[in-house]
């Protein structure tokens, strides 16, 4: 036990570095990885329960007017377990100059409903009432509108003297439309303030009213019951007159896909890069341990000399590494925790909630065993070399270089000073090139995410969009000029194409989905097959597999009582409503459904894009009976501030790699190579240039890999993050080249490798002509 | 060649002292290396010859004292003016080798010279063919250090630092791991240098090869305490071992 007390000590003494720079690359890799793993599990549940908590069932109906009989209707059903009817007032509303794009949903805070008030950390404050004039909103209000606590909310209810004001108190957790990815907000008003509200509304017009009322209908399904869910909507539209009152349907999975968008999207790139980040630190136990071995074995064969068995000499690499990724994995564990929990509450603002943490300890154990076994595998493959190190062996061999042929003059000495140490070396660099080339393809696939996403969002609008457009106006009635409208449009700048859009509510074999019909079917985004005529319609990925349609199928589709049968021609790429839509032409429309209402939406594809805000708020402010709106939505600059954060966040951490990476190569590196560099500066050669020529290896060695990376991201980024996306309804990406997706990485990865070479050579200074005297004098 | 001749000096120290923590290595020397001299330091092992020769050089800082290259200051002299004089004005040669263990010995040779000489690539490249030749080294230019022998890594060692024409060579007991064949050799390649007018100061504790001197300097805990001009009793080697030998004992050798 002495000696291999003496002998660990030692070898740590030596080791240390090494060893820690690993534990922290492990300590980063397992705190992603379990953070990760903890942030989606948790938030799945945090939503499920607390929309459990207030009462949402299987499916919510939003119907106009209180239709009280629909309830009882509802709750006769023997499928169904309960039913609630929670009164609320639709009114559009502007806040901080911006107009809503979707209707607020105005709920009188009674404590029926049991909603938590919260700060804007997402932590639960003591509230029992609302006081008059105020207003509570979730705080992803905050990223959709700037909002915060003081401003002023107009809601519009009537034309005539119809605009109420309330002040923001304070934010309540909106389990169910909380999230920024949701672009319909709830808002928590006095008892008295809603009062108020219903009697302007009752007050006014008809032809004034602007606001409405009308509730929403929480139901349940018997968990007895056999029906799925979606037999289960088609019973309740065929014994009760839900179609007559409603106007738009969520199941509670597409809610939960809608507020955990985010959560899911963030830990799910934190989980691909703890896997890249495992990778790199398998690579670089490999490149450890085989210089040390190479470095450490004069000594070893001399301690085998003294009798020490091979197994023993192992058992010390394994103990130092086996034992630094052990505590690395622990303390990611540990930690993970406090990491997603600061996770979540940075996130408040564009969730709108807190997400609750639990650490779910048996999925982590399992995750964790599997860490360990993977990194005990590479230890102990690594460190087998050491048993068949001889005892008198090593002793005998003496240090053999490989020739190498490479130029060398006196222009561009330092070049090939350092090409010609890679090239002889070659065996040492090769960790270094594999790790550029999973970072490149790492920053690629984020890049690619970047580009796409573009600096407004603007790639993943037109994924959520039926068809590409700067402007969309919609007249509600006939007294609207739309010719007047589109001067005003034509004055701010050219419409360049036109064309006109109805989204209506439509059952696919039972099967609730929005129809996009266009005028004009070459808008819409094809992926495959063919543009749907009068006789067939087009399906989103996310319908093709909801479904098991494929193009040719028959599917029989109706609306407002109607149907009629049609065939699949296309597959064609609409993410709205996580891609729960269908295409079809005007004319097949008209098959089953009159087309003559104020159903269209113009929109209008503009020479100048960027002028479309003023046009937008230009006409809000001097059109009445339109519905105007651009391609954007009011939460689409939270996801794009979040995904920003994430790219810049990946990019730090990938800095901090990178420096580890160099700090472990480099350092191994030096050792070997002190009396090399004594030598040259034997010779004349200048510490400055010394450390340019080291870095100057590792710019040649990782633009070789960066290469690579490029080339291997050029293939696989697309179709990688087109698979992820594929869950969130994007049935296609497709970034093409860009600067930060090909040729960001490509540049940035081999300068912060050479820069950090470069900084870490600094010891170089250090090594002395000195050296050879004292390797003369052992 | 010698200072006897008015030679001036290419080196010259006044009351150099270098410590280690307590213990003083060099008290207080006064030395002068001239222009053409082959100057060799003996004394025995810790009498201070070889931190001398590395004070000297500017290796090792001294201390105290003043050490100067011609109007150069070695003492306090910046790293970039060390690197300057050894790339232009020194060259070194070891006990070890110390060759760049991926590059060929003909690389090798080449590299100081790209380094340090002010020549063309054609002449550097040509000079180092001539001192490959010279040293005997034709059949092993194009090996690496680790295969060849000790003798030919050190022939190569001596051409690498003689490649850039430095005023003076410093050799640091360059035959101390060579057999009597190799170190035969190298000290020959040593007179002939010297012969061709190189400066050259070597420290070693061989008689063989402090015959080859033509100044010979003796030091005793940090002092040279004794100097003997070879060069004055003719080419006759007997004389001039029986002379080294004479002096050598005298000193207690």
């Amino acid at each position: 036990m002495g000696k291999y007390k003496m002998l660990l000590g030692a070898a740590w003494k030596r080791q240390k570095f090494s060893v820690l720079a690993l534990f922290l690359m492990i300590v980063i890799a397992a705190l992603c990885l379990f953070s990760a793993i903890t942030l989606y599990t948790s938030g799945t549940s945090t939503v499920e329960n607390k929309m459990d908590r207030l009462g949402f069932g299987n499916f919510t109906v939003w119907v106009s007017g209180q239709p009280e009989r629909l309830l009882a209707e509802i709750e006769q059903i023997e499928d169904v377990e309960g039913a609630a009817q929670q009164e609320v007032i639709y009114a559009g509303y502007k806040v901080n100059g911006n107009f809503s794009d979707n209707e607020g949903q105005l709920i009188a805070y009674d404590g029926t409903v049991p909603y938590h008030f919260i700060d804007r950390n997402g932590e639960i404050v003591e509230n029992s009432e609302i006081p008059e004039g105020s207003i509570y909103i979730s705080p992803a209000m905050e990223s959709m509108f700037d909002v915060q606590i003081g401003d002023a909310i107009q809601f519009n209810l009537s034309r005539t003297n119809g605009r109420k004001t309330y002040t923001v108190a304070g934010y309540f957790e909106d389990a169910f439309m909380g999230s920024s990815m949701i672009d319909m907000k709830s808002f928590l008003v006095s008892g008295a303030d809603y009062e108020e509200m219903l009697r302007i509304m009752a007050d006014s017009a008809a032809i004034d009213v602007l606001g409405r009322s009308g509730a929403m209908l929480h139901i349940s399904k018997n968990p007895s019951s056999g029906l799925s869910d979606t037999e289960f909507y088609e019973e309740l539209q065929e014994h009760t007159e839900l179609a007559r009152y409603m106007d738009f349907t969520y199941r509670k999975d597409s809610i939960l896909s809608y507020m955990l968008l985010l959560q899911n999207i963030v830990s799910g790139f934190l989980m691909i890069f703890s896997v890249v980040l495992f990778v790199i630190c398998l690579i670089m136990i490999k490149h450890s341990l085989t210089l040390v071995i190479e470095q450490e074995k004069g000594d070893m064969a001399i301690l085998r000399t003294m009798g020490l068995s091979g197994s023993i000499l192992r058992s010390i690499y394994v103990t130092l590494y086996g034992g630094s990724g052990f505590l690395g994995v622990v303390l990611g564990a540990v930690f993970c925790g406090a990491a997603a929990a600061n996770i979540a509450r940075g996130m408040v603002t564009s969730t709108g909630m807190l997400v609750d943490v639990r650490t779910p300890f048996g999925l982590l154990a399992g995750v964790f065993v599997i860490c360990m076994l993977v990194l005990a595998a590479a230890v102990f493959t690594q460190t087998g070399k050491i048993l068949h190190i001889a005892p008198m062996q090593m002793l005998r061999e003496t240090k053999s270089a490989a020739k190498v042929q490479s130029p060398f003059s006196k222009r561009y000495l330092l070049v090939h000073i350092a090409l010609r140490e890679v090239l002889a070396d070659r065996g040492k660099y090769i960790s270094l090139c594999l790790i550029a080339m999973i970072l490149t393809v790492f920053l690629s696939v984020i890049g690619h995410m970047g580009a796409w996403l573009g600096p407004s969002g603007e790639g993943l609008m037109n994924s959520f969009s039926v068809a590409e457009h700067d402007l969309g106006v919609q007249p509600l009635n006939q007294t609207v000029p739309m010719d007047e409208i589109e001067r005003v449009i034509n004055w701010y700048s050219p419409v360049v194409e036109q064309y006109e859009l109805a989204m209506q509510s439509v059952t696919v074999n039972g099967q609730e989905y929005t129809a996009n019909v266009l005028d004009d079917t070459k808008w819409f985004h094809m992926l495959s097959g063919n543009v749907c005529d009068d006789n067939s319609i087009l399906i989103t990925d996310t319908v093709a597999r909801e479904m098991n349609l494929q193009i040719g199928d028959v599917v029989r589709v109706s609306a407002n009582g109607r149907m009629d049968e049609y065939e699949v021609s296309g597959i064609y790429q609409c993410a709205n409503g996580m891609g729960t839509n269908i295409g079809m032409s005007i004319g097949g429309y008209a098959r089953i459904d009159d087309i003559t209402g104020y159903i269209w939406c113009r929109h209008y594809i503009l020479e100048d894009g960027s002028v479309r805000d003023y046009v937008y708020n230009y006409l809000e402010e001097h059109y009445r009976g339109i519905d105007v709106h651009t391609n954007s939505w009011s939460g689409l600059s939270g996801i794009v501030l979040v995904m920003h954060m994430l790219i810049v966040l990946l990019y730090v951490v990938t800095a901090v790699i990178i420096l580890i990476t160099v700090a472990l190569v480099a350092g191994k590196l030096l050792q070997s190579e002190k009396s090399n560099m004594a030598i040259y500066k034997s010779l004349g050669l200048h510490t400055g240039k010394l450390r340019v020529s080291f870095a100057l290896r590792f710019f040649i060695v990782v633009l070789g890999g960066a290469i690579l990376g490029f080339a291997a991201a050029g293939i696989l980024a697309d179709p990688l993050i087109g698979t992820v996306f594929k869950s969130f309804g994007i049935g296609e990406f497709e970034a093409g080249f860009s600067m930060l997706g090909n040729v960001v990485p490509l540049v940035v990865i081999p300068v912060l490798f050479a820069l950090s070479a470069w900084f870490y050579s600094a010891r170089l200074s250090r090594v002395s002509i000195v050296e050879l005297i004292a390797e003369d004098g052992e | 060649m010698n200072h006897e001749k008015g030679n001036p000096p290419i080196i010259s120290g006044e009351n150099i002292v270098k410590t280690f923590g307590d213990t003083k290595v060099l008290n207080e020397i006064n030395i002068e290396i001239y222009d053409g001299d082959f100057t060799v330091i003996m004394g025995t092992s810790g009498s201070g010859k070889s931190t001398l020769l590395y004070c000297l050089s500017g290796m090792e800082q001294a201390t105290g004292g003043t050490i100067h290259c011609g109007d150069q200051a070695v003492t306090g002299a910046s790293e970039k003016e060390l690197t300057k004089l050894r790339a232009n004005k020194f060259g070194f040669v070891f006990q070890k080798t110390h060759l760049v263990s991926n590059l060929t010995l003909y690389e090798n040779i080449v590299m100081a010279g790209l380094i340090g000489s002010g020549l063309s690539e054609k002449d550097i490249r040509e000079r180092a063919r001539r001192l490959a030749a010279q040293m005997n080294l034709q059949d092993a230019v194009d090996r690496l250090p680790s295969q060849v022998s000790g003798g030919e890594a050190q022939r190569a060692a001596v051409a690498r630092a003689v490649m850039g024409n430095p005023a003076i060579l410093f050799a640091d007991e360059p035959t101390g791991a060579l057999n009597k064949a190799n170190t035969k050799e190298v000290l020959n390649l040593f007179t002939s240098l010297h012969e061709k007018g190189q400066t050259i100061l070597l420290v070693t504790h061989d008689k063989e090869a402090a015959l080859r001197g033509n100044r010979i300097l003796y030091i005793e805990d940090g002092r040279v305490i004794s100097e003997l001009v070879l060069s004055e009793y003719g080419k006759d080697d007997d004389i001039r071992e029986k002379k080294l030998g004479a002096w050598l004992e005298g000193l207690g050798w």
